[in-house]
């Protein structure tokens, strides 16, 4: 099997190795990187935009276009959240914890440099699971069905919340007002709800007038406050580079968030955020000091970004094999196939296996020309924290606001950044975690979905999902995600009492 | 009743307190909803409910938590004056000023007025202010709508393209 493997492989290689896709391969990484900096546009949005250009490419050629550009904005998405605490996307969010912090400290360029070697290595994992379990893992994913999603959501819900922040019931009381913002706008059956009779929300909010008010904007009121307060800031020598011994520091957490974003990114509608969130998750509960975490944490850095790289190509495993797009971004993908008249689906590998293999190739070529391309670039990055801060903040909202506009055309959407800049500024001073109301925000819709499914399946009866074998699994995890945290607190507790 | 209403509105607890007022008007909100719509056993309402009493038994256990240390908190002595929450929310007050504007008078005209704001207000340099404001709007400009193809809105009230005509010129010379 693996010699069939190899030398599919060896000949997408073959097909691809040329100027011209090498170059195409170069405009796709730095474009996506570029884009994947401004917030608003996202990956599924740089690919609609590579549309136009790729209609005059050769099929093999968009596709390399395309895979790499994917995985540019994939890498650039956590560039501006390291920077400038601006998260372009869900996956980049949980980069504005520990990554932010980071810079925040001088070592923005460690962060950067993690970031883009995790987002290598995890990359290279991710290719090469596409490889060879591909198929496999696409047939596991089949057996993923509403109560399994359901289980899987409450897991990464836990997780997360029993992790982040000082305390777990204000974590989960920021969840719960993620779900709550969630619910607002036309349910699945079409009913409206908590639309206060504006027909503008019956889309309901916008996800990233929520994240981009509650981190960036928060970020600014508090940058704000300090330059008119006329509190001393200390000017930071930015280290560009990162020490040998960080990335071997770093190293497993990188394959931990290479395998966790894998796995993830197969199951259809899971996608890079979660990925990210649970290899957070896992790498600070694993960690002998999970105290360091949220305070520039370098694995909180490389494990999540590694996740999110693993999971964009782990996505590519059910569009390939089934032709189910399991994102925003491989429904954009398998649109630009249909245009190039390339038919996913089992018979792919039969019928165009140039593609198949040409795309694994496109994929982990993209992951060279990012380091390539992202290593030199770091320091010119980097020089974007010595721009005086009553500079940068009315360029960060004017850029905030043209990517929150740019998506929907509504001011409404505009409003309510300000809304959630005001409730992230007052949430932060009360020591409330943000992350979890981006989690409760992104999985609230999906949750709902499921657990609809899931009664209707059951015929009303909850707790029958209770005889499925994965349910049971995932709901163990979250027990254990939760009383983990607990069991450590109180061993300290009791070691502060001795003391 | 005094120190009850001291301890809600406490510090600690005025988020929540907030917070439990949302959560009570959602969840009567989510009873006007339907229960159940066809062969869905659960219904619209359904999940909203059950978010509301989770988020009321979690700032139950919130309140309980910090009763604990209640002395502590009404000895604190609060520093939030309205004044000084105002001068904290001044730079959303001027991204109003901006969203406000954005449509009406289009993307440059509004930029140019929020960014010579905003600098002057953190910078108090009206030099820096002007020359600034302009830069970052000709170049956020030059980068979204022609780099990067972006619908901007270009006024109601006054409209660019008619202000500046070369604009739309060069965008279509360019696509």
């Amino acid at each position: 099997m693996f010699d069939v493997i190899f030398s599919n492989l060896i000949d997408g290689f073959k097909l691809v190795l040329d100027v011209k896709y090498l170059t195409y391969a170069l405009f796709g990484s730095f474009l996506g990187t570029v884009v994947g900096v401004l917030p608003g546009i996202g990956s599924a949005g740089a690919l609609a935009m590579m549309l136009p250009i790729i209609l005059v490419l050769d099929p093999l050629g968009s596709v390399f276009m395309l895979a790499a550009t994917y995985t540019g904005v994939m890498y650039g998405g956590s560039t501006a959240s390291i920077l400038l605490r601006v998260p372009g996307d869900t996956s980049a969010v949980i980069a504005c914890l520990d990554g932010h912090e980071m810079a925040k400290q001088g070592n923005a360029g460690a962060a950067l440099c993690i970031a883009a070697i995790g987002s290598y290595i995890a990359g290279t994992i991710a290719v090469v699971g596409l490889m060879i379990l591909g198929p496999f893992v696409a047939d596991l994913a089949l057996k993923f069905s509403a109560p399994e999603y359901l289980a899987l959501y409450i897991f990464a819900i836990t997780a997360v919340c029993s992790l982040v922040g000082n305390s777990m019931i204000k974590a989960l009381l920021a969840m719960t007002f993620g779900l709550m913002i969630s619910t607002i706008g036309e349910d699945i059956m079409g009913v409206r709800r908590f639309t206060m009779g504006s027909v503008l929300l019956w889309d309901g909010v916008q996800f990233l007038s929520v994240t981009l008010g509650l981190f960036a904007i928060s970020e600014v009121i508090i940058n704000s406050e300090s330059i008119i307060s006329k509190e001393k800031r200390e000017v930071l020598k930015h280290r560009v580079f990162i020490k040998l011994k960080e990335i071997t520091y770093s190293f497993w957490s990188i394959i931990r968030g290479g395998v966790i974003g894998f796995i993830i990114g197969v199951l259809p509608g899971a996608g890079a955020g979660i990925a990210s969130f649970v290899s957070y998750s896992t790498e600070r509960q694993i960690s002998k000091n999970p105290e360091n975490f949220g305070k520039g944490e370098i694995k909180g850095v490389a494990g999540p970004e590694s996740a999110n790289n693993a999971a964009s190509a782990g996505a590519f495993v059910p569009m390939l094999a089934l032709g189910v797009p399991g994102s925003a971004t491989t429904a954009v993908m398998l649109g630009a196939f249909l245009m190039l008249d390339i038919q996913a689906g089992p018979m792919l590998f039969i019928e165009r296996p140039d593609v198949v293999w040409g795309l694994v190739a496109a994929l982990y070529i993209g992951n060279i020309f990012l380091l390539i391309l992202n290593l030199p670039l770091i320091s010119l990055f980097v020089r974007i924290l010595y721009i005086p801060m009553y500079l940068l903040l009315p360029i960060i909202t004017i850029i905030c606001m043209l990517g929150i506009y740019s998506s929907d055309q509504l001011t409404l959407s505009l409003y309510l950044m300000c809304l959630f800049g005001i409730i992230g500024y007052y949430m932060r001073a009360s020591e409330y975690p943000l992350a979890p109301v981006i989690l409760g925000v992104v999985l609230g819709s999906r949750m709902e979905e499921s657990f609809r499914q899931t009664m209707i399946m059951n015929q009303g009866n909850f707790f029958q999902i209770l005889d499925r074998p994965i349910v049971l699994i995932f709901f163990g995890l979250a027990i254990v995600s939760i009383m983990v945290p607990l069991y450590f607190n109180k061993i300290k507790l009791d070691a502060s009492d001795v003391d | 009743m005094r120190n009850l209403l001291k301890f809600f509105l406490s510090k600690e607890n005025l988020l929540a307190s907030i917070f439990l007022i949302i959560l009570l008007f959602y969840f009567f909100s989510s009873l006007n909803l339907e229960k159940t719509i066809g062969e869905d056993v659960v219904g619209p309402s359904s999940f909203p409910i059950i978010i509301s009493l989770i988020g009321t038994v979690l700032i139950l256990f919130l309140f309980l938590q910090n009763l604990k240390k209640k002395d502590k908190l009404i000895k604190e002595k609060d520093n939030n004056s309205i004044r000084k929450n105002i001068n904290k929310l001044s730079p959303i007050l001027i991204t109003i000023i901006f969203v406000l504007t954005f449509e009406l008078i289009g993307f440059i005209f509004s930029s140019l007025i929020y960014s010579f704001l905003f600098i002057y207000y953190l910078n108090r340099n009206l030099k820096i202010a002007l020359i600034f404001s302009i830069f970052i709007t000709f170049v956020i400009f030059i980068l979204f709508y022609y780099g990067l193809n972006f619908q901007m809105p270009m006024g109601t009230l006054i409209n660019t393209d008619e202000v500046f005509p070369f604009l739309k010129a060069i965008k279509k010379s360019i696509y």
